[in-house]
């Protein structure tokens, strides 16, 4: 039995949900409160990863990062990270590909509180930082659960776009998708079960919690 | 409450009424061939030429011969399997999914290629600087992948080259790698480089036959439940033909004369 491919997998859900936290955040909440006019546009583009095949997204990332583009080479000469192949481009792809997942559930939290909230704060001379880490997110503990785990539980679903522009190296980009399908390919099918298992209970207990948790079950261990 | 009904009838009726008409498509003159992804080009040659003498649908579906090799094993609608080796189509002689013995209708050969117009392929480059990714097929499941895995064995470039071995999971993704420059050099069939489509796109050269085992690509009949079409028993045999052999000598095969 080779772990590498489920280690890789959770560095990979981890690592992208932690940077969809730092990105989603001020995104969802400018997303909130703006009356911009590409504020549809915005929204539009956020949503689009949860309709468009995977292929879709991989295919552009593929030529998108190729080192014969002019966006892929920049990005090597300037980080010395190429993103085709690499654990970075991963990383990318899927923040991408995940960003609804985290985007959507925090703006719809943000969007439901009360605004004499933040209007509150405000007449008290707190700042827009302070109110959203202080007052607001505080008050939509669940959206940002329910963002975190599914962006985590979706990057771990990820397949299509791995596939594409991942190019199957262990312990690099062999997540366990692909490992997966791999196996099934060689008709290694006791592995293949494995790792579907895990990923079965795993995903199972991850979502149980969310709505344990969002659905008040818990409320004794949760305060 | 009516309405929703007959939104609801209205739905069903219109799914049944179009998996009605994609069923029907697959009658006794359409084919559905399996092929290893090596095979794409000159295939779709061989059944332009097939298709103008017969009034004969094909539908070809690539894939690397060990994936193809699986779906057949589990039941897939194909009526004939063209693999890149021969140890698949035994194996499912073996297991009584195929109507005859497989026989070889040709032999590929490997090389090595590169979309890059600053760089020469050789296997001496592989393990410079200037080349960071090698893309193969992947060995466990496609012919052309174990090939190439063998030719590094064979020149003793497999520690050296470790680290920089991309898998595409057949041929054809190894050669998406290569093409869209994500990797600068990879592993192919000769008959993907000769082909009309590519063979003004970068430089290749040939991997010396001595460096790995030959490439048999095993064709063969497959039960598919129903009397076999006699449209799929012309393919075959066309495929054999001098007809047939000319265009695979044209894709850089070898074929018996």
């Amino acid at each position: 039995m080779n772990w590498d491919p489920l280690i890789l997998t959770f560095e990979l859900a981890l690592t992208t949900t932690l940077v969809l936290l730092v990105v989603g955040i001020p995104l969802a909440y400018w997303l909130s409160k703006t009356r911009a006019r590409i504020k549809p546009i915005l929204e539009t583009l956020v949503s689009m990863p949860l309709v468009l095949p995977p292929t879709v997204l991989g295919f552009y990332f593929l030529l998108a990062f190729s080192p014969n583009n002019a966006f892929g080479a920049w990005i090597d000469e300037w980080l010395g990270i190429p993103l085709v192949f690499s654990f970075a481009g991963l990383v990318l792809a899927s923040v991408i590909y995940s960003l609804p997942f985290m985007v959507q559930p925090i703006q719809a939290g943000l969007s439901s509180l009360p605004p004499s909230l933040s209007e509150a704060a405000a007449t008290m001379g707190k700042s827009a930082s302070t109110q959203l880490f202080r007052i607001l997110l505080p008050n939509i503990r669940k959206s940002l659960l329910t963002g975190i785990v599914l962006s985590f539980a979706h990057t771990v679903g990820e397949f299509g776009v791995v596939l594409m522009i991942g190019g199957n190296i262990p312990g690099k980009t062999r997540v366990a998708s692909i490992a997966i399908y791999d196996e099934v390919e060689a008709l290694n099918y006791a592995a293949a079960n494995t790792y579907s298992l895990i990923l079965f209970v795993l995903t199972f207990v991850l979502l149980l919690t969310v709505y344990l948790v969002n659905g008040g079950y818990l409320k004794r261990f949760w305060r | 409450m009516m309405k929703y009904f007959a939104g609801i009838f209205l739905l069903l009726f219109a799914t049944i009424f179009l998996t009605g008409c994609r069923e029907g498509r697959n009658h006794e003159n359409t084919l559905r061939i399996a092929i290893a992804s090596n095979l794409q080009y000159a295939v779709d040659s061989v059944v332009a030429g097939f298709e103008k003498e017969h009034e004969i649908i094909c539908e070809v579906i690539p894939g690397s011969s060990g994936k193809l090799f699986a779906q057949i094993r589990e039941g897939a609608p194909y009526d004939l399997f063209l693999s890149a080796d021969m140890d698949y189509p035994e194996a499912l002689f073996k297991e009584g999914r195929t109507i005859q013995k497989p026989e070889v209708f040709a032999y590929g050969a490997l090389v090595l290629w590169t979309g890059r117009q600053n760089l020469k392929p050789s296997i001496e480059i592989l393990a410079s600087d200037s080349v960071r990714y090698i893309a193969l097929a992947n060995p466990r499941i496609a012919p052309f992948g174990r090939a190439a895995q063998e030719t590094l064995v064979y020149y003793g470039m497999e520690e050296k080259v470790r680290d920089k071995m991309v898998y595409g999971e057949s041929v054809a993704q190894a050669n998406q790698f290569i093409q869209s420059g994500s990797a600068e050099v990879g592993f192919t069939s000769l008959s993907i480089v000769m082909s009309p489509a590519q063979r003004e796109n970068g430089k290749w050269i040939l991997i010396d036959t001595a460096a790995y085992q030959p490439l048999p690509h095993g064709a063969v009949l497959l039960q598919t439940g129903k009397p076999v079409k006699p449209a799929a028993r012309q393919f075959y045999e066309y495929l054999f033909s001098g007809k047939g052999k000319e265009v695979l000598k044209n894709f850089g095969y070898s074929v018996h004369e």
